[in-house]
């Protein structure tokens, strides 16, 4: 919501408190409504209701009000120097323009200036405004600096004043920041060599792969964009205005609003740095399970062979060893060999990635040979997948107390009573999450080990010990801090189903992917004026 | 095609009921209550406008109001509220756990909540049907979360108006044709101002 709004809506809280004989405090009315509404996602009128009831109960004890706030067009700043919820005026230079992506947005894309780059947007409610233009330079006044996961961005509302500046400047680009100094935001300038080329995922994705510089490397993606051109793989590129991207703690570039200049002349050394590059020495055998991005080595069976879905892939499946399975991938290298389903294979080196989570290995750096025909592996069984919300965590969560006799393990009552082995002097620990996982269309019954919910409640179960001990609900205080901790969360379950309930070998939160909110924009205004009813 | 329970032999194995993701604003729409038999126990259900029946829902949004009412029986009531308008939310003693959660959160300064619990629809004296959730449970959450929920429940809303707009409905699809007047377009709109708050600029 834009600035106007809140100040309409501060206008009739103010009004309203001005009938009752109290002297408004606009700024702290306005800002509770910018809280409320801006960060809280709250519905106006909701937000309005909130905060005029508040209003009555603080003055109840009158406070003086406070001055109002100083004139919003503040002294000008540079980019490098803007803090999330300033109102500051700035002298900058359009780079880039990207299409909304949203009818409330007029324009959007990256203001620089010599100290940095920011991205900004145009409501469309400031009609008034003037229509931005690439390339020219302007004076932005009354702008608010918004954060967004860390990330400042630059927001033009009603209020705010653009002057376009005619005088002719130049634009000196900073020195070229190093890939292992990049922050989320907008990077200036880089200077990369483009060296790997990945598969296209997506339509709308144009390119996607790994550029590097002497400090690391980084993953990028351009999105379909029929005014930008591919890079050439190989080449070294000044890349300026890229955007950076953090997404489950890592960081990506995003080329839609950069521009790129090829360098013929530079050649780039990139590092070879330890878990990226290809090992020299035949690495030791590993298990799936064990498996982490890097290099590894694998006995495995090949178990499930799917149709490739591109020419330049060869061959893709599944392979497995006793402790799970994995994808492999092989792409078209005349040198290579095909896997023959059902083999046991030993797979020297190869390189194992990781894609939203989920690992695969690429068998062109490996060497790979079948062994005899009469190998086999126990392959282990697939892992049932869940994703959803924790909407329940049961009774019988937390601390529980287990038989100390021997292949027992049963769960006591409160009285330390087995329902096998009668009353016990002695227990074992132990700590578990019985709950249920949600995705909205089907409720699965979860058994979390004490492993797993460790990991996932950041409590140990010695913490959860020395709690339970020190409060006066004993063990179901352990029941209620894992409710609070992790009902409504957003989880990704690996386990084995068992009589109706999974039995959970691993779980992990689910990060929140921005890319996943543009596609459901795209869904939700795809057929806008079809299908009506 | 939701039935409580399924048969499983000669038992009948009890099968929770998933918690539907749902906007505020389709929530408040909602007024149909539907029965698949006259047995006193055959669960009630909500019948969403866009095609679907739940009686349980999952919910996000910011707290706004808490209240405490009545002596003897407690009963808390409070506010919620997504992008798209006010879910209202009470927990009584019946539901002790969602009451004490309820209790402990702080309302003065403004928070994120997860709620699941069952949709009740009750009509006002002047005839007005209003929708509450009477909560199972009640968390507070970042907001990361919260926008977690926005997109779930992004997604599950198009789902379901993909589902209202064919050719081959279902009978709920149906009923909810004859019984609410909404365009698959006026969800769609919903559901693009709800993501068009939590999009990174």
């Amino acid at each position: 919501m834009d600035a106007q709004q809140i100040q309409q809506i501060t206008d009739r809280i103010s009004q309203n408190l001005v009938s009752k004989g109290v002297s408004p405090d606009k700024h702290s009315i306005s800002e509770k409504l910018t809280l409320y509404i801006n960060e809280f996602g709250v519905v106006p009128f909701e937000a309005e209701r909130k905060v005029l009831s508040d209003q009555y109960k603080q003055h109840k004890i009158p406070e003086e009000a406070k001055p109002a706030a100083g004139s919003s067009s503040g002294d000008l700043v540079h980019i490098a120097d803007i803090q999330p919820n300033d109102w500051v005026s700035v002298e900058v230079k359009v780079v880039s323009l990207q299409a909304p992506n949203s009818p409330a947005i007029a324009q959007s894309g990256i203001f620089a200036d010599s100290t940095g780059a920011v991205r900004f947007v145009v409501f469309s409610k400031a009609s008034e405004l003037p229509k931005l233009e690439l390339e020219k330079w302007y004076r932005i006044d009354s702008a608010v600096v918004d954060s967004f996961k860390g990330v400042a961005n630059l927001k033009l509302h009603s209020g705010s004043r653009v002057t376009e500046i005619e005088d002719d400047r130049c634009l000196v680009p900073s020195e070229p920041a190093k890939l292992n100094e990049l922050k989320a935001g907008v990077v200036s300038c880089i200077h990369v060599k483009f060296i790997e080329e990945w598969e296209s995922r997506s339509d709308r994705m144009m390119q996607s792969g790994l550029v590097a510089d002497e400090s690391g490397r980084m993953k990028f993606v351009l999105w379909q964009d029929p005014d930008k051109e591919k890079l050439i793989p190989g080449a070294v590129y000044n890349i300026f205005y890229a955007s950076v991207d953090e997404y489950n703690g890592r960081l990506s570039l995003t080329l839609n609003s950069a521009v790129w200049i090829q360098d013929e002349d530079a050649e780039i050394s990139v590092p070879v740095s330890a878990g990226s590059s290809a090992p020299k020495e035949p690495l030791p055998v590993s298990s799936i399970r064990d498996l982490s991005v890097g290099y590894a080595s694998l006995r495995v069976k090949f178990v499930e062979e799917w149709e490739s879905k591109s020419e330049r892939m060869m061959q893709t499946g599944l392979v497995g060893d006793e402790t799970g399975r994995i994808k492999f991938v092989l792409w078209q290298d005349e040198s290579k060999e095909r896997l023959e389903l059902g083999r046991v294979y030993e797979i020297i080196n190869a390189k194992v990635d990781e894609f939203n989570g989920r690992l695969s290995i690429s068998l062109n750096p490996a060497t790979y040979s079948a062994e005899e025909p009469t190998a086999d592996i126990a392959v282990g069984t697939r892992m049932d997948e869940v994703s959803g919300t924790i909407v329940q965590v049961s009774k019988g969560s937390g601390l529980v107390r287990r038989c100390p006799v021997e292949g027992c393990n049963r769960v006591l009552s409160r009285q330390n009573f087995c329902p096998i082995h009668e009353i016990q002097n002695s227990f074992n620990y132990d700590l578990r999450i019985k709950g249920v996982v949600d995705n909205g269309q089907r409720a699965y019954n979860v058994l979390v080990n004490r492993e797993v919910t460790e990991a996932l409640s950041g409590m140990t179960m010695d913490q959860a010990i020395e709690i339970a001990s020190n409060s006066p609900l004993g063990l179901e205080e352990i029941q209620s801090v894992l409710t609070e901790r992790l009902c409504g969360r957003y989880v990704k379950c690996f386990g084995t189903d068992f009589d109706g309930r999974i039995l959970v070998k691993s779980a992990e939160f689910i990060r929140l992917d921005p890319n996943v909110t543009a596609e459901l924009m795209n869904r939700a205004g795809a057929s806008a004026g079809g299908n009506g009813i | 095609m939701n039935s409580g329970s399924v048969s499983n032999g000669q038992f009948m194995s009890y099968e929770r009921e998933p918690a539907k993701r749902v906007f505020a604003a389709e929530l408040r729409e909602a007024s149909k209550m539907i029965k698949d038999s006259e047995d006193e126990k055959s669960p009630v259900y909500l019948l969403l406008p866009t095609g679907e029946r739940c009686n349980r829902v999952l919910i996000a949004g910011a707290i706004t109001q808490k209240d405490k009412v009545g002596d003897q029986n407690i009963l808390y009531r409070a506010r919620v509220s997504d992008p798209t308008g006010i879910f209202y939310i009470n927990a009584s003693s019946y539901q002790p756990e969602a009451m004490h959660q309820l209790a402990k959160i702080d309302t003065s300064t403004p928070s994120f909540v997860v709620v699941v619990g069952k949709p009740n629809a009750y009509t006002t004296p002047d005839g007005k049907t209003l929708i509450s959730v009477r909560a199972e449970s009640i968390v507070v959450v970042d907001q990361e979360t919260r926008d977690l929920w926005v997109q779930d429940a992004a997604r599950s809303t198009l789902d379901r108006v993909d589902a209202l707009v064919s050719d081959v409905p279902s009978a709920d699809v149906v009923l909810a044709r004859e019984t609410y007047h909404l365009s698959a377009e006026h969800w769609k709109k919903m559901v693009s101002d709800a993501l068009s708050r939590i999009m990174q600029l």
